[in-house]
């Protein structure tokens, strides 16, 4: 059987005309939740010393209709450097009335390897920083990370199949808007996350577009869509519950205002877990199409990884974390160097949900770093 | 394709619902508490039953059920586990002494029971129920 959107849309209405109704099961509901966090770091060999101080909290809202309909949105608002930031992190209606699977609509994180949709709000990353491939520091991703925190608006589908008792099938598909060039538009509106590829660093969307060898690109920039093209995304992958996992992600889109350059990216994640020993990594590769001269391309490659082990015991876990941005590529040709964090951090768990976090973050070509961050979840 | 053919489809991607999920009953509870323990670890510690009101906690699973993709019958069960276990200050002590409900295996009630008794997150995994 051919997948066609049209027998898809009968299936689905199927099934949600036969599952049960909104509010049959049990009453509305309104949580706040979210988690926070304060920290600070410093250059160590710095002159004179400098150092920063970041704090953030962000607040989760859930709001349920009956058993089958969720709404929840995840505001952050964060202090970094001499600045205050504010974000929407998402916005999504989640309808949960079917077995085994889920419909969600609106601005979501999107399924894009794992740490970017489920491992990066400060309670649960084990370190203060984000791997490099997904930017250094608390902030967005910077001219040297291959990508931000991917969010973005639009349709997101999700199911579990399980094989057995102990493994499971997990696929998740979306379309969303898609990211889009620095130089075509938009100007009036604060880019979300932007990458600035083969470009030196940049504070604003748009400043990178001269210099970088390709045009920056804005991932949930805007809820408007510069082109008619979608992207169109998926991860899958094979669970073993608490033990093993591992999961295969990919996306493809149209990033110009004519639809004609591409950008695609693809992540390979793995985790193992066994007592309190926890093994996780993540490949990254991403291609972007650009216009090189008049209607000549070329195609600016880039990849990474990260690697990272702990170790629970008691309330003390310790952690290593191994990050490497890989050389930019255009044709074969070295376009901007790569570069490799090693970071060594110490957690003590005050409560379940209460980290103080120390690290020593050591860097190929600059300083090494010290920072400190509490973080708790509510 | 005929209608019985999209059911047939509806039915395999498990849109249509299971019949006569109960929400309270000891083998729910015990698979709710092996989802959790299985599920939850995977990304962030724990929390304990106790830190929330059964209707927070309901809140909390279908969040965690669109972050985690948690089936829908694994959601029921990991919040029937939660409810369950939610006991007020020193009523542990009345489950730890309770008699052993048939469907669980005793690995299985003495992680609920130590669960019970003690807040500390859950690290391990906790045993199947006797009747896999």
């Amino acid at each position: 059987m051919r997948a066609h959107p049209g027998r898809i849309l009968i299936i689905l209405a199927l099934g949600a005309a036969l599952a049960p109704p909104l509010a049959a099961q049990s009453r509305n509901g309104f949580l706040l939740a979210g988690y926070g966090s304060a920290g600070w770091s410093g250059a160590a060999a710095s002159d004179p010393f400098a150092s920063d101080f970041t704090a953030s909290i962000s607040p989760l809202m859930l709001y349920s209709v009956g058993e089958n309909l969720l709404f929840e949105a995840e505001l952050e608002f964060g202090l970094e450097g001499d600045a205050t930031e504010t974000s929407l992190e998402y916005a999504q209606i989640d309808y949960l009335g079917f077995g085994r699977l889920q419909l969600t609509a609106g601005k979501v994180l999107l399924p894009f390897g794992v740490f970017g949709e489920r491992l990066h709000p400060s309670w649960i990353n084990k370190l203060p920083t984000k791997p490099l491939i997904f930017g250094a520091g608390h902030g967005s991703a910077s001219a040297e990370s291959l990508l931000p925190v991917l969010g973005d608006a639009g349709l997101l589908l999700r199911t579990k199949q399980p094989i057995g008792d102990t493994w499971a099938f997990d696929v998740s598909a979306y379309v969303t808007q898609g990211p889009t060039d620095g130089v075509a538009g938009h100007d009036d509106e604060e880019p979300a996350m932007a990458i600035f590829p083969g470009g030196p660093l940049a504070s604003e969307a748009g400043e990178g577009a001269e210099e970088g060898i390709a045009p920056p690109l804005m991932f949930g920039a805007a809820f408007g869509d510069n082109n008619g093209n979608k992207m169109v995304g998926a991860r899958m992958g094979l669970v073993r519950g608490g033990q093993f996992e591992v999961y295969a992600s990919g996306l493809t889109a149209k990033y110009d205002a004519e639809s004609v350059l591409d950008y695609s990216a693809a992540a390979l994640s793995a985790e193992f877990r066994r007592g309190g020993l926890e093994i996780r990594g993540e490949g990254v590769i991403t291609r972007q199409e650009f216009e090189h001269e008049h209607d000549e391309f070329e195609t600016l490659s880039r990849s990474g990884f990260y690697l990272q082990a702990s170790h629970r015991r008691g309330s003390w876990e310790p952690v290593v974390r191994l990050s490497r941005v890989n050389d930019a590529k255009v044709a074969g040709a070295v376009v901007g160097e790569g570069h490799n964090e090693l970071a060594l951090g110490l957690d003590y768990w005050m409560a379940s949900s209460v980290p103080l976090k120390f690290v020593w973050e050591f860097h190929e070509d600059r300083d090494s770093t010290f920072g400190i961050q509490w973080a708790f979840g509510f | 394709m005929t209608l019985k053919r999209y059911l047939f489809v509806a039915v395999a991607l498990g849109l249509l619902p299971a019949p006569g999920e109960a929400q309270q009953d000891p083998q729910l509870i015990g698979e709710g508490a092996r989802v959790y323990a299985a599920n939850c670890a995977r990304c962030h510690n724990a929390r304990s039953s106790t830190e929330r009101t059964d209707a927070e906690w309901a809140l909390i699973v279908a969040h965690m059920r669109a972050r985690a993709n948690f089936t829908r019958a694994e959601a029921r069960a990991v919040l029937a586990y939660l409810q369950a276990t939610n006991l007020p200050e020193g009523a542990g002590e009345d489950v730890a002494s309770a008699p052993a409900p048939k469907v669980l295996s005793p690995e299985l009630l003495a992680f609920l029971r130590a669960d019970a008794r003690d807040s500390r997150p859950i690290t391990g995994s906790p045993p199947g129920p006797s009747h896999r």
